[in-house]
């Protein structure tokens, strides 16, 4: 599989009004047409990675990289203008808080509309047609109903979902999803990720998938990265997470409870500084 | 002597705290650092410390007393003699002027020691308890927030007859309104918190919950607000003052100043412009002050 | 030890809580597992007083509860709060914190207190001093352990306790609640959305949906996986994972 996505060698400092901050501590990888997750705790650097690609760091971050290309475009050496063709148009990203990501006071139909690029607009009819199809796609059921919706009037489930189909009507080739589903019930989850499947086996879309939750990527995605501390400190094939060699990822998969655990202490992951330089 | 600054230094900075006083006081530390560094502020603040040292010196300072009169010297301009000028009666401008700090902080001081807690107090009660208590509170408030300032402060004034007492009565009393406000807004946001459900489930009484988890966090807004609310206390007095409701004549106070120079404008402009200055850049200093106390104690934010 | 019947909030169609009935015994462990709006959080929230619009009957260790609680009854029920960074004061320090509850109920011993709790929950004296802001997640949520338990309590409400944490905090924390309800005999509630802890940490389990409880399970019920309430299934299989054939299945 060509590779989409080449990170390599990503460093992401900031200066805080303390001290210097390294956020992001030389982190390499590609994504193909894959599933990829990445997998960490608050502060291992994760969704500044996300960030990063799209060269959307906050403006006192230092972002380098020995390369951070998408196909032919340059992300580092990219030009604002140039990035505009790239962001929403050919890699697209999905957020955390679907509330918090929609427009309160337009409503859902139009932000969709809204999404398709300027070039491929026709008329409003035939937009129209075109976003009823999305929403059709992410098997909401009734789109002429929530095409008339204001977004406090959906569910989150069902936010969630007309945020994927916002984000996929410019018809991406890389999706990033920054903790999807974590806001999300156990159940409604599970339907998202399966809308997040099909579309992106129909669609060939690359996807990174970013998660605290290891055992959920684990389940969805194809491979996973671990990271920590700003590295990434394993590479596993999704369904191979019980060979994983790291202690850091040995230590959290064992301390997380399981259905049926009959353990009586939960082995509490000892941190390593060690981890820190490995 | 490094020795004993690094071990204080030590102290203040220590990670492990060993008394209660010790964690407050590098609270305080860390806070006064982060206001010093705000060059504005500081500005501020020395301005203040610099008119509370004139008028706790007062009787050092002038160069005469604030009611000698000297008629054949009466409207005389700025000199080596008389360095602000004179007055219409001869008096030393200067020395009204420095006596006049005293009168001008003081109501300013009292003003706020009355008001603040008293919205405080009210505007917490209001927020905590809800229902008819809120509904009877705010409605008082209103009554006393649809008034100017200046003009409720003359009405209450006229009622209890002039003089400073009254006045920094009169003051007080249209200053507490936006401070209950403004208590009462925060206590709403606050009242569901679940530190506040925490210490209701271990039967802690409302008394001991409003005073002691509702209002620290109320406290920072209202002297932020209070402080920015001085500009508008000295001037109100200023303006009482001026209408000659306030300070009593011969007592030297900025506003009542700044009314008597009014007839001599055009010739001797110092008897007004010296107090009007003055007013300005005390308002002045305590916004300064209030800006930079806002970035310090806002709760939200960490040491 | 905890006898809840027909427990009711809110009216109507906006029922909160509908209908409710369940019991724990002395010194066991109780889970609720549901998802958001089903009505578990409501149910703590009466259980410990904050609601106090609530018809039907409650029963905790022999007394009849009413709608207003005296101070002896917060002596016996505490609750530890999901969120720790919002369920401690910020300008109260830790020794503060701990100290409130002893000066509400005149306590005595209240420095030994203190001392002893604060050793008890993995928080040192070295802690004593601090303010919130200073404390990771995870001693935040020990101190709001250490604040229930201060009290001596004897029935324990925990709502979501790990649920904001970090992952690798969560299994100290639950060790650290495993550990407590041993030695101090705890009769305690567990209501969580993660149906992995909530299995771990408890014996019996109540399904709650749309505010009523749909089944009540034994753990090792739960594990054997047969003949449950269709929504517990539900529950049971996405708590594993993404599983593609079951989210098809899943209702809109």
């Amino acid at each position: 599989m060509t590779a989409q996505l080449v990170v390599e060698d990503l460093r992401i400092r900031f200066h805080t009004a303390r001290r210097l901050v390294d956020a992001v501590r030389g982190v390499s990888f590609t994504v193909g047409r894959e599933k990829v997750g990445i997998v960490g705790e608050s502060g291992s650097g994760k969704s500044m990675t996300a960030r990063a690609i799209l060269r959307l760091s906050p403006p006192q971050a230092q972002v380098t990289a020995k390369a951070l290309r998408f196909h032919e475009v340059d992300l580092l050496a990219s030009t604002e203008r140039q990035m505009l063709k790239v962001r929403g148009r050919r890699i697209s990203m999905i957020m955390q808080d679907p509330k918090f990501a929609l427009d309160p006071v337009m409503r859902v139909g139009d932000q969709i509309a809204e999404a398709i690029p300027a070039d491929r607009r026709g008329g409003r009819a035939q937009d129209r047609e075109r976003v009823l199809a999305m929403l059709d796609s992410v098997h909401i059921r009734d789109p002429k109903r929530v095409f008339g919706l204001y977004p406090h009037e959906v569910s989150g489930g069902m936010g969630q979902r007309i945020m994927i189909a916002m984000m996929l009507m410019p018809e991406p080739s890389l999706l990033i999803a920054d903790e999807p589903t974590s806001a999300l019930d156990v159940t409604v989850r599970m339907r998202v990720l399966a809308i997040l499947d099909e579309l992106a086996a129909q669609r060939e879309l690359g996807l990174i998938f970013i998660s605290h939750d290891l055992n959920l990527v684990a389940s969805f995605c194809d491979r996973v990265l671990i990271m920590y501390a700003g590295r990434i400190v394993e590479e596993c094939v999704a369904g191979e997470l019980a060979r994983a060699q790291h202690p850091y990822t040995r230590g959290l998969l064992a301390s997380l409870p399981r259905v049926g655990d009959t353990r009586a202490r939960l082995p509490v992951l000892t941190r390593d500084p060690a981890w820190l330089s490995s | 002597m490094s020795a004993q600054n690094t071990s204080l230094r030590g102290w203040l900075t220590a990670d492990v705290t060993t008394s209660p006083w010790q964690a407050r006081i590098q609270r305080t530390y860390f806070g006064w650092r982060r206001l010093s560094s705000n060059h504005l502020t500081m500005f501020g603040l020395a301005v203040l410390l610099f008119l509370v040292i004139i008028a706790l010196l007062a009787p050092q300072i002038a160069p005469q007393g604030y009611d000698e009169q000297s008629l054949p010297e009466r409207l005389a301009a700025p000199s080596a003699a008389h360095w602000f000028g004179t007055d219409d009666l001869g008096r030393d401008v200067l020395a009204r002027m420095v006596y006049g700090t005293r009168v001008t902080l003081m109501i300013a001081c009292l003003v706020a020691v009355i008001a603040a807690p008293l919205g405080l107090l009210i505007g917490t009660a209001s927020g905590y308890f809800g229902g008819w208590v809120d509904t009877v509170l705010m409605r008082i408030n209103d009554v006393f927030l649809s008034f100017p300032g200046l003009i409720l402060a003359l009405g209450f004034v006229a009622a209890l007859g002039p003089g400073i007492r009254n006045a920094v009565i009169a003051i007080a009393l249209t200053a507490w309104p936006p401070i209950a406000r403004l208590a009462r807004a925060e206590t709403l946001t606050l009242r569901n918190a679940d530190y506040i459900a925490a210490v209701r489930i271990q039967g802690a009484s409302a008394l001991r919950i409003i005073l002691r988890h509702v209002m620290p966090m109320c406290l920072p807004s209202v002297v932020v607000r209070i402080t920015l609310n001085m500009a508008g206390i000295i001037i109100t007095a200023a303006g009482l003052g001026f209408l000659g409701l306030g300070a009593q004549p011969p007592m030297p106070e900025w506003g009542s100043m700044l009314s008597s120079g009014r007839a001599h404008l055009s010739g001797a402009w110092w008897i007004s412009a010296v107090p009007g200055i003055a007013i300005v850049l005390t308002s002045l200093a305590f916004n300064l002050l209030g800006d930079g106390l806002r970035d310090v104690l806002d709760p939200r934010s960490d040491s | 030890m905890i006898t809840v019947k027909n427990l009711r909030v809110g009216f109507g169609a906006m029922r909160a809580v509908d209908d409710v009935s369940f019991h724990v015994d002395a010194e066991e462990t109780f889970g609720l597992v549901g998802e958001s709006g089903c009505g578990k959080s409501t149910l703590l929230r009466v259980l410990c007083g904050l609601n106090r619009d609530w018809q039907g009957e409650i029963v905790i260790a022999g007394e009849a509860i009413t709608p207003n609680r005296s101070r002896a009854f917060f002596k016996n029920v505490q609750m530890v709060f999901q969120d720790p960074y919002g369920s401690l004061h910020p300008r109260h320090s830790v020794n503060s914190v701990l100290r409130e509850p002893l000066a509400i109920h005149g306590m005595d011993r209240a420095d030994a207190r203190v001392a002893e709790m604060l050793d008890q929950v993995g928080l040192g004296a070295a802690f004593r001093y601090r303010y919130p802001h200073q404390l990771s997640g995870g001693q935040r949520q020990r101190l709001a352990i250490a604040r229930a338990l201060i009290l001596e309590p004897k029935v324990l409400l925990l709502d979501e306790p790990t649920s904001a944490l970090d992952v690798s905090v969560q299994a100290e924390i639950l060790n650290l609640l495993t550990e407590i309800r041993q030695t101090r005999r705890l009769t305690c509630i567990l209501v969580s959305h993660d149906l992995a802890v909530i299995s771990y940490m408890c014996g019996r389990i109540g399904v709650m949906n749309h505010g009523k409880i749909l089944e009540e399970l034994s753990t090792t019920q739960l594990t054997s996986n047969t003949g449950h309430h269709r929504y517990t299934v539900q529950l049971l299989t996405a708590s594993r994972g993404c599983d593609h054939a079951l989210a098809k299945e899943l209702p809109d």
